[in-house]
C-alpha cells in the first residue's frame, strides 16, 4: 500500500490507511504502526493522537445529531432475491419478516434494519463482520444465517425460517389467564401448537408449505385457537383460571430444563467458537413444534450495550434481560448465562424476574435488587431448579456458572435426578447478600445497627471458625482463608450501608471570601457507634491476624482502609490516618509486584485519595497535597494502560477534584482553577461513556459544585453561575432517573440553596427556586425523619426562603423562621458535638432576628441574636482556626449591640461592641 | 415526464441518496453555527438536491470532477446562498473574503469551527466551563495557521476525502497534499499540546 508513493509524505500514507481502518471499525494502534515502521516511529507517535483527536470530535459532531431510530418500511415486497410473504415479528431494531428465496424456493425468515440502525459505517461494518462469524456457527439449536444483504439503504439478515413460536410467546401462553389447556405434561408441546396457527393465518401464497413441512406438524389434539368463536374464548379462558392451582407434573419442570441444556449447549458451542450471543432472552429463542429449541439473533448485539440501550427503540425489553455487568459494557460468557437463567427464572415462574416498567426502575432492579426466589412464587417448583436458576442468575459473575456447559450438565443432572452441583447458598453469603440489598433507607439507623449487631455475630462465628481451622491442620490452611475472605466480604457489604452519604453529616456552607473554609469530621450516630466500634476491631484482628499471608495482603489493605473509614466517622481521626496510610502502603507493595493491574492501582488511589482528604480536614494540606500528588503520580506512570480502565480514570478525576480543593487551601487558586477543570473533564468523558452510571454523574456534579466556589471567589460571576448550573442540570436529571434515591434529591436541593446563596437563579426566579429547594427537602423530611443531612437542607432552605418572604410579608417570614430555627435547634441538641450544626443554627437565628427587628419586636429580636451569638461561640470554641466563624461571630455581636442601643441598653451594647472587636482583631489565645 | 425522464430521475436519486450522508456531515461542520440552530440541514440538502437534478445534464456533458465533488460543490454554493440571505444581509463577509482566495468557493474558515469543535471533543457541549478560555486559546493559535492546512484538516477529517480527493479539489498535486495535511496536522498537534492535559486525557 505504501510502495505506490508519488512523492507522497509516507507518514500521511500510514495515516490515510490508519484512518481507514478505523473508519472500517477496525481498532489499528499507534504502537503497531510505531512497530512495523521504525524509522517514521517518533512522527507516527507525535501526528497519531492528533488524528485520532479530529476523528474523535468528527463523532462527536455526528452522533450528537443523530434521532433516534424509526423505520419506515411500508409495504416492502422484495429484497433481492427474496419474496416477501409477510411481517411476523418486530424487534427494536429491526422487522422479521417470512419470505421466499426464489432461487433455491426455500422459506427464509429476513430480519430488515433501517440504515440509520447502524448511525455510521464503523457500526454497518462490524454487524456485517459479526454476522460473518454468527453463519460459521453450525449447531442443531442455533438458526442458521445463510447471509446480509443491502437495497435502499435497508440491512437485512437472512436467517433460516424456524416454524415455531418465541419463549416469549409460549410463557404468555402458559399463565393462567391464557387459553392454553395444562391437563397433562404436554402442555408445552400445546402451547407452542396454539400459538403457532395464530402466526400461520397468512394465507398461502406460495408453495413453500411443502408436504415435507406440513409432514413435520404432529396432529394437533388441541384445535386451532382461530375455530373459536369469542364467546366459546372467553368460556375457555375462565374455565381455566377456575381450575385451582395447577397442578405440574416432575415432566414439566423437566421440559423447561430441557429447554436450557438446548440452549446452553448452543451457547457453549458459540463461546468456543469466539461468539457472544449478548442478547438471549425469551423472544430469542424459538421453540418448534418438536420442541427443540432454536436460538436466533446471533451476534445482532453487537453494538456496544450502552449505545443499544440509547439507540434501540426496545430499551426496556433489552434492559430486563440485560446482565448488571452489561450496563458498564463488559460482557462475557457469564453474561449469556445470566440472560439464560433469567429466561429459565421466567420459565418457571410464568413472569419476569425485574418487572420493572420504566427504564429507570428497571435499571434500578438490575444492578440493586435480587429477583424473588422463585419458590416463592410457585411452591412446586422443584428445589434444585430454583438453586439451578439462582445461580445462574447471581448478581456477580463470579457467583455464576462459569460456562454454559457447568449450567447446562447441572440441569442435566436434575433431570436424571442425580444431585446438582450448585450449592445452596450458606448463612454467610446470604448475610451477604442480604446486606448488599438495597438499604430500606426509612428509619434506618436502629433497625440498621440492631441487624448488624446480629450479623457481626455471624460474621465472627464464621471468623473464628476459620481461625481454628487454620490452627488445626496445614491442609486446612486454604479453606480457613477463603473463610476469612468470605467474611471479609460479607462485613465489607455490611458496612457499606453504612458508607452511604446519608449517613455522614455536612460540611459548613461555603464562604464567600477567599480563605479557607471550616471543614468537619463524619460523627457517627449514637445508634451507629457501637457497631462501628465493633465491625472496627474486627478489621483489626483480621488485619492484624494476616498480616504475613501473601495470599491475604489485598484482604488485608481492605480491611485496614475499612478501619479507617470507620474511625474517621467515629472522629478518631489519628488512627484513621495511621490504618489508611497502612493500607496505602500494602497495596503499593503488591502494585509493584503486579505492576500496572488496572484494578489494584484504583483501589490504591482511591486509598490515598482518603488519606489525602483526612489531611485536608485536619488542615494539614501541605501533606494532603503530597499524597495527592503520589497518587497522580502513581497513575500517570503508566497512563496508556490504565487510560482504558474506567475505575482508575474515576480515581484520577477525585485526585484531581480534591487537589482543587487542597491548592485552594493552600491559596493557589490557578493550580485549584486547573485541578477542578482536568476533574470536570475526566469525568464528562466517563459520564459519556457510560451514560447509565449514577456513579460518574453524582461525581460530575459534585466536581463542578467544588469548582464552582473557587470561580464564584475570583469573582468570575457569569462563569460560575454556568458551572452551578452544569451541576443542578446532571441532578436534575439524575432525579428523575431514579426517583427512588433520596440522596439524588437532597444533593439537588443543597444545589438549589448554595445557588440561592449566592444569587444566581438557576433557570427561573429565586422564589421559585428556593420553593423547589424547601419541597424537596420537605418531601425528604417526610419520607426519613432521622436522617440528619436533610434536616440541613430543609433548615437552610427555610432560612433561605423566609429571607426572600421577608421582602413582601414579614409576618409570613416570621413563621417560616421559626420552622427553620426549630429544626436546627432540635439538630444541634441531638448533636451538641458537630460544630458545623451550631453554625447554621446560628445563622438562621441572625436571619431570623433581623427579621424581628424589621417587625419592630426588638426585644424578641435580642433574644434571637444572643442565642445566635451564644452557638456561633460555641462554634468558634471548636474551631480556633476559622477565620470565617470568628468573623460572623464579630458581625453578629456587632447586630446584637445596634439592637441593644436601640432599645436604650447604651452600656451593654458598648460591651457586645467590644467584645466584637476583639473577634475582629486577634485570634483567641488558648491552648 | 417521459419514460426516460423518470428514469434518469431515480438512477440520480439513488446517487445522490449514496451520497447524502457525507454530504450532511459536511454541511454540520462548514455550516456557520448561528444559521445552523434554525435551518433544517435537510432542506438545505434538498434545495442541493433539486439544484444538481437540473445542473446534471450540463456535469455529464463535461465531467470535470469526480461526481461527490460536484455534488459537494452545488451543495456548499445552496449553503453560501443561505448564509448570505440570513446572515449577510447587508454586511461585507470579511473572513469569507478572506478564506476563499484558494478554493471553490465555499464557506467561512475552518478556524472558527475547528476551534469550537476541539474544545467540544474536550468537554461535551452542555458543559461550558473551559470553553470560553480554551477557545481563544485554540482561535489564536489556529489564526497563524494557514488557511489552507485548515482547510486540509477539515477536508481529511470532517469531510472524510481521500488524499486524491483533497488535491483534486484544491487544485494541488497530491504529492502537496499530502505535506500540507502533514504540517497541518503538526502544527496541530503542537497546538493541542498546549491544552493543559489534552493528550492525558484522551
Amino acid at each position: 500500500m505504501v510502495n505506490e508513493s508519488r512523492d507522497r509524505d509516507p507518514v500521511e500514507m500510514l495515516g490515510e490507511e490508519f484512518l481507514a481502518r478505523r473508519r472500517r471499525g477496525e481498532n489499528p494502534q499507534i504502537h503497531q504502526y510505531m512497530a512495523n515502521h521504525r524509522q517514521y516511529a517518533e512522527q507516527i507517535s507525535a501526528l497519531f493522537p492528533a488524528m485520532i483527536a479530529m476523528e474523535d470530535l468528527k463523532h462527536l459532531k455526528t452522533n450528537s445529531s443523530e434521532r433516534p431510530i424509526r423505520l419506515h418500511v411500508d409495504r416492502l415486497e422484495r429484497l433481492g432475491d427474496y419474496k416477501i410473504v409477510r411481517e411476523i415479528g418486530h424487534g427494536g431494531m429491526g422487522i422479521v419478516y417470512e419470505a421466499e428465496q426464489r432461487s433455491l424456493h426455500r422459506r427464509v425468515a429476513v430480519k430488515v434494519f433501517p440504515k440509520q440502525a447502524f448511525g455510521d459505517s464503523n457500526q454497518l461494518k462490524r454487524f456485517q463482520r459479526e454476522a460473518e462469524t454468527a453463519g460459521k456457527l453450525h449447531h442443531t439449536n442455533i438458526v442458521p444465517v445463510f447471509g446480509v444483504g443491502q437495497q435502499d439503504g435497508m440491512h437485512y439478515f437472512v436467517m433460516q425460517y424456524i416454524d415455531g413460536v418465541a419463549l416469549d410467546e409460549v410463557i404468555t401462553g402458559l399463565r393462567p389467564e391464557s387459553k392454553a389447556e395444562f391437563g397433562s405434561d404436554q402442555w408445552i408441546r400445546q402451547v407452542v401448537q396454539q400459538q403457532r396457527p395464530s402466526r400461520m393465518m397468512q394465507p398461502e401464497s406460495s408453495s413453500l408449505h411443502s408436504d415435507r413441512e406440513k409432514s413435520e406438524l404432529p396432529d394437533t389434539s388441541v384445535g386451532p385457537v382461530i375455530d373459536l368463536g369469542p364467546q366459546d374464548l372467553v368460556e375457555h379462558a375462565q374455565q381455566l383460571i377456575s381450575k385451582q392451582g395447577r397442578r405440574f407434573g416432575r415432566d414439566h419442570w423437566r421440559q423447561i430444563a430441557a429447554i436450557g441444556i438446548q440452549v446452553a449447549e448452543a451457547l457453549q458451542y458459540a463461546h468456543n467458537a469466539g461468539v457472544l450471543h449478548r442478547d438471549i432472552k425469551p423472544s430469542n429463542l424459538i421453540l418448534d413444534a418438536e420442541l427443540r429449541v432454536w436460538v436466533t439473533d446471533f451476534g445482532l448485539a453487537v453494538t456496544h450495550e450502552q449505545e443499544r440501550l440509547s439507540r434501540s427503540g426496545d430499551v426496556v425489553g433489552t434492559l430486563r434481560y440485560m446482565s448488571p455487568e452489561q450496563l458498564h459494557g463488559n460482557c462475557d460468557p457469564r453474561s449469556d448465562v445470566y440472560g439464560l437463567g433469567l429466561t429459565l427464572y421466567e420459565l418457571l415462574t410464568l413472569r419476569p424476574a425485574f418487572d420493572g416498567e420504566s427504564r429507570g426502575s428497571l435499571l434500578q432492579q438490575v444492578s440493586k435488587c435480587s429477583p424473588e426466589p422463585p419458590r416463592s412464587i410457585c411452591r412446586e417448583i422443584p428445589n434444585d431448579l430454583e438453586t439451578i436458576v439462582l445461580k445462574a442468575i447471581a448478581r456477580s459473575p463470579s457467583g455464576r456458572y462459569r460456562t454454559a456447559q457447568a449450567l447446562a450438565e447441572d440441569l442435566q443432572r436434575f433431570c436424571e435426578d442425580r444431585p446438582i452441583r450448585a450449592r445452596r447458598t450458606g448463612p454467610v453469603e446470604r448475610l451477604a447478600r442480604w446486606s448488599r440489598r438495597n438499604p430500606a433507607l426509612a428509619g434506618m439507623s436502629l433497625a440498621l445497627a440492631l441487624g448488624a449487631v446480629v450479623s457481626l455475630t455471624a460474621i465472627s462465628w464464621n471468623w473464628r471458625k476459620s481461625i481454628q481451622e487454620k490452627s488445626n491442620a496445614l491442609a486446612e490452611g486454604a479453606r480457613a482463608e477463603n473463610n476469612l475472605t468470605l467474611a471479609l466480604g460479607s462485613m465489607d457489604r455490611l458496612l457499606e450501608r453504612f458508607e452511604s452519604e446519608w449517613m455522614s453529616h455536612p460540611t459548613a456552607p461555603g464562604t464567600e471570601s477567599r480563605e479557607t473554609e471550616p471543614q468537619f469530621r463524619f460523627v457517627a450516630s449514637d445508634h451507629t457507634a457501637a457497631v462501628l466500634e465493633e465491625a472496627v476491631e474486627f478489621y483489626d484482628r483480621f488485619a492484624q491476624q494476616n498480616a504475613q499471608s501473601p495470599r491475604l495482603v489485598r484482604e488485608t489493605a481492605k480491611a485496614y482502609r475499612r478501619a479507617g473509614d470507620i474511625l474517621e466517622r467515629l472522629g478518631r481521626n489519628n488512627e484513621a490516618q495511621q490504618a489508611y496510610q497502612r493500607s496505602s502502603q500494602l497495596l503499593m507493595e503488591q502494585l509493584d509486584r503486579e505492576s500496572s493491574d488496572a484494578e489494584l492501582a484504583a483501589e490504591t488511589v482511591s486509598v490515598l485519595n482518603r488519606l489525602a482528604m483526612l489531611l485536608n480536614r485536619e488542615f494539614d494540606s501541605t501533606e494532603a497535597k503530597r499524597v495527592l500528588e503520589q497518587a497522580r503520580l502513581l497513575l500517570n506512570s503508566d497512563l496508556p494502560r490504565y487510560k482504558s480502565s474506567a475505575a482508575c480514570m474515576f480515581e484520577l478525576a477525585q485526585t484531581n477534584s480534591n487537589l482543587g480543593l487542597v491548592m485552594w487551601r493552600l491559596q493557589q487558586g490557578e493550580e485549584s482553577t486547573h485541578h477542578h477543570r482536568y476533574a470536570i473533564v475526566l469525568l464528562q468523558g466517563l459520564v459519556d461513556e457510560n451514560p447509565m452510571e449514577p456513579k460518574y454523574r453524582l461525581a460530575l456534579a459534585r466536581a463542578y459544585s467544588n469548582y464552582y466556589s473557587v470561580a464564584e471567589a475570583c469573582n468570575e460571576h457569569l462563569y460560575a453561575s454556568e458551572i452551578q448550573q452544569s451541576a443542578a442540570k446532571i441532578l436534575e436529571q439524575l432525579v428523575v432517573d431514579f426517583p427512588e434515591v433520596p440522596d439524588y434529591r437532597c444533593e439537588l436541593s443543597e444545589t438549589l440553596i448554595r445557588a440561592a446563596q449566592n444569587n444566581q437563579a438557576i433557570g427561573t426566579d429565586r422564589h421559585e427556586q428556593i420553593a423547589r429547594a424547601v419541597r424537596f427537602a420537605q418531601q425528604l423530611n417526610d419520607d426519613f425523619p432521622t436522617i440528619p443531612r436533610y434536616q440541613v437542607a430543609l433548615g437552610q432552605a427555610l432560612s433561605l426562603q423566609a429571607g426572600l418572604v421577608r421582602v413582601r410579608d414579614l409576618e409570613a417570614a416570621d413563621a417560616i423562621h421559626r420552622r427553620s430555627t426549630e429544626l436546627l435547634k432540635r439538630l444541634s441538641q441531638r448533636f451538641p458535638e458537630v460544630a458545623a450544626y451550631r453554625l447554621l443554627l446560628a445563622d438562621a437565628l441572625r436571619e431570623h432576628g433581623l427579621t424581628l427587628q424589621e417587625l419592630n419586636r426588638l426585644n424578641e429580636s435580642i433574644v434571637v441574636l444572643e442565642e445566635a451569638a451564644q452557638h456561633q461561640s460555641a462554634f468558634v470554641d471548636s474551631q480556633p482556626d476559622s477565620a470565617y466563624g470568628r468573623k460572623e461571630m464579630a458581625s453578629l455581636l456587632r447586630l446584637l449591640a445596634d439592637a441593644l442601643k436601640q432599645v436604650g441598653q447604651v452600656d451593654r451594647a458598648m460591651l457586645v461592641s467590644d467584645h466584637a472587636r476583639s473577634y475582629w482583631k486577634q485570634r483567641p489565645v488558648g491552648e | 415526464m417521459g419514460p426516460l425522464e423518470s428514469s434518469k430521475d431515480s438512477e440520480f436519486a439513488q446517487r445522490f441518496t449514496e451520497h447524502r450522508p457525507r454530504l450532511k456531515q459536511m454541511l454540520q461542520f462548514r455550516m456557520d453555527p448561528r444559521l445552523r440552530a434554525r435551518t433544517d440541514l435537510s432542506d438545505v440538502l434538498q434545495e442541493a438536491y433539486i439544484e444538481a437534478f437540473h445542473r446534471l445534464d450540463h456535469f455529464a456533458a463535461k465531467p470535470d470532477m469526480s461526481f461527490y465533488l460536484w455534488l459537494r460543490q452545488v451543495t456548499i454554493q445552496r449553503m453560501i446562498d443561505l448564509h448570505r440571505r440570513h446572515l449577510m444581509a447587508g454586511k461585507r463577509d470579511v473572513r469569507q473574503e478572506v478564506s476563499l482566495a484558494f478554493s471553490d468557493g465555499q464557506g467561512a474558515s475552518a478556524s472558527a469551527n475547528i476551534a469550537r469543535h476541539i474544545v467540544d471533543a474536550v468537554i461535551s457541549p452542555s458543559q461550558l466551563v473551559v470553553r470560553r478560555e480554551m477557545l481563544q486559546q485554540l482561535e489564536s493559535t489556529l489564526e497563524d495557521l494557514d488557511a489552507l492546512d485548515r482547510e486540509v484538516l477539515a477536508l481529511r477529517h470532517f469531510e472524510e476525502l481521500g488524499n486524491g480527493e483533497v488535491a483534486e479539489l484544491l487544485g494541488i498535486s497530491e504529492a502537496a497534499a499530502s505535506n500540507r495535511y502533514v504540517r497541518a496536522l503538526s502544527r496541530l498537534r503542537k497546538l493541542l499540546e498546549q491544552i493543559p492535559d489534552f493528550f492525558d486525557g484522551q
